[in-house]
């Protein structure tokens, strides 16, 4: 919450202070995900990733994930739905 | 991109991991900061790839995991060279072939002569071998400013003398001076003589005057375009001039000519075995690739020859030529004709020989033929109509001067 503030007070971007996720689509086939923590489930027609918000879910057809790195990951495919789960934050 | 080009040059390896642990592997990949991509769910597992480097790494963690890793597919430059090397012959082949061109596009492969009439294609190539321009001859060894120098002056009829190397072909244009006493066209005076009996049909004349009209009959050897045309002062005759005729006359000619259609007569019958034959020259050493012996005699053959010099490029040619020569074996038996057979052939021969001996610009308006049978053959006469160009230049005189291009006759 501190962090939170401050980024507030300074104006600065949370997601820098903060490690929130920042989940940018282009179109339906591509999508990347910044400051994710890590894949807890991963299949052709789903994937659910921890990050700090909570558990985010994408479903689609034939996802891809294109590359992987510690705090960015790259997923191509016919994306459906993208939410998160209930409860937790 | 610049990671693609990267683990394109140093190599990377795809690897198929199964067990319920491979999300847990993920996890672990990404937080020892471990690059990956490409990654697709198969069937109880996933596939997924990674530098070489880090692929052992990779393998320790997915047993660390719970999974079994097993690679598929190793890609990349390195390992291409590492497949390349197993295939030695191969590539020993290959930079022996690449030298090999380096160096045979240093020599030259093909001379061609072109625009010349009078001096024979081979006298020049023998002046050409004398003088260091052969088949296999180094580029750096030609002096093509020399030679072309010599033999200019060595061929007294050639005017104009130009040799070229492009690639490995090496290219001598000539031109030539006109015959010793050959007219110029533009200078000496000449009439427009008819070279056929005939009818006239058109005249168009250039330059001289006409002596003939549309319908007038006309004999082999009469003047139609007159070279001597009047000089008029304020519509008075005041002389004559000389010029050369110029001009197109059209008449109707009759010609007629006979010849026979023997009733008996020779056909080449081919049989199905024809047979080809295939020699490769290299540096003017001929090889035969295949020869076919015994079952064809040779000397009831049509024989078709065909070379090919292999090339590189346009002008790139190479000490290869191909030559394919094809064999058609035939018999010859005798076969009669009776009459009815023996007009329709001579009705070709009619066709053939107006269309080999008539211009292009003339017009055939009818043909007839008379038969009369003999006992070996049909004598044939055959009269052909047509309106043709009648109209040829003869040149009045030769020691007229360049500038004489007017001169009274009288």
């Amino acid at each position: 919450m501190i962090r939170k503030r401050i980024a507030e007070g300074l104006e600065i971007p949370e997601e820098a202070l903060i490690d929130l996720p920042v989940i940018t689509l282009r179109g339906r086939d591509r999508l990347t995900i910044e400051n994710g923590r890590r894949i807890l489930i991963f299949s052709d027609s789903f994937l659910k990733i921890g990050t700090r918000t909570g558990a985010l879910s994408i479903e689609g057809e034939a996802l891809e994930l294109e590359c992987i790195k510690k705090g960015y990951m790259s997923l191509k495919g016919r994306i459906s739905a993208i939410f998160y789960e209930r409860g937790k934050q | 991109m610049f990671l693609k080009i990267y683990f394109f040059i140093f190599g990377s390896a795809r690897l198929c991991i199964k067990g319920f642990g491979c999300s847990r592997l993920l996890g672990m990949l990404i937080h020892n900061n471990i690059y990956i991509w490409n990654i697709k769910p198969v069937h109880g597992g996933i596939e997924l790839s990674a530098g070489i480097g880090d692929t052992e790494e990779i393998k320790r963690m997915a047993l660390k995991a719970g999974c079994r890793s097993e690679t598929v597919k190793q890609e990349g430059l390195v390992f291409f060279l590492k497949r390349l090397s197993a295939k030695y012959f191969f590539v020993l082949g290959a930079i022996f072939f690449a030298v090999f061109l380096m160096g045979a596009t240093r020599f030259i492969w093909l001379i061609e002569v072109r625009g010349n009439f009078s001096v024979p294609t081979g006298d020049i190539l023998e002046f050409c071998r004398e003088n260091n321009l052969t088949y296999g001859t180094p580029k750096s060894s030609l002096d093509t400013n020399i030679l072309e120098r010599d033999m200019k002056n060595r061929f007294d009829e050639l005017t104009f003398v130009s040799v070229t190397v492009k690639g490995t072909r090496a290219l001598i244009s000539v031109s030539e001076k006109l015959p010793e006493g050959a007219p110029s066209p533009r200078i000496f005076p000449a009439d427009v003589v008819s070279s056929y009996d005939a009818l006239v049909t058109s005249v168009t004349v250039r330059s001289g005057r006409p002596l003939v009209n549309k319908g007038m009959s006309v004999a082999k050897g009469d003047i139609l375009i007159s070279s001597e045309v009047e000089v008029k002062a304020e519509q008075e005759v005041v002389g004559t001039k000389i010029v050369r005729a110029e001009g197109e006359v059209y008449g109707r000619v009759r010609e007629s000519y006979t010849f026979k259609v023997p009733y008996r007569e020779s056909v080449k019958i081919y049989s199905k075995n024809k047979s080809n034959e295939y020699e490769i020259e290299i540096f003017n050493k001929k090889f035969r690739i295949n020869s076919n012996k015994g079952d064809t005699n040779r000397q009831n053959c049509d024989k078709i020859e065909s070379k090919n010099q292999l090339r590189l490029y346009n002008d790139i040619y190479l000490p290869f030529i191909i030559t394919k020569t094809e064999y058609l074996p035939y018999t010859v038996s005798y076969r009669s004709l009776d009459p009815n057979e023996a007009r329709q052939k001579a009705q070709r021969i009619v066709s053939a020989r107006i269309i080999n001996t008539y211009p292009a610009d003339s017009e055939i308006e009818g043909r007839e033929l008379v038969f009369s049978e003999t006992e070996d053959g049909l004598d044939v006469r055959a009269d052909i109509t047509s309106v043709r160009q009648i109209g040829i230049q003869t040149d009045l005189r030769k020691d007229i001067t360049k500038d004489g291009e007017t001169e009274d006759r009288g």
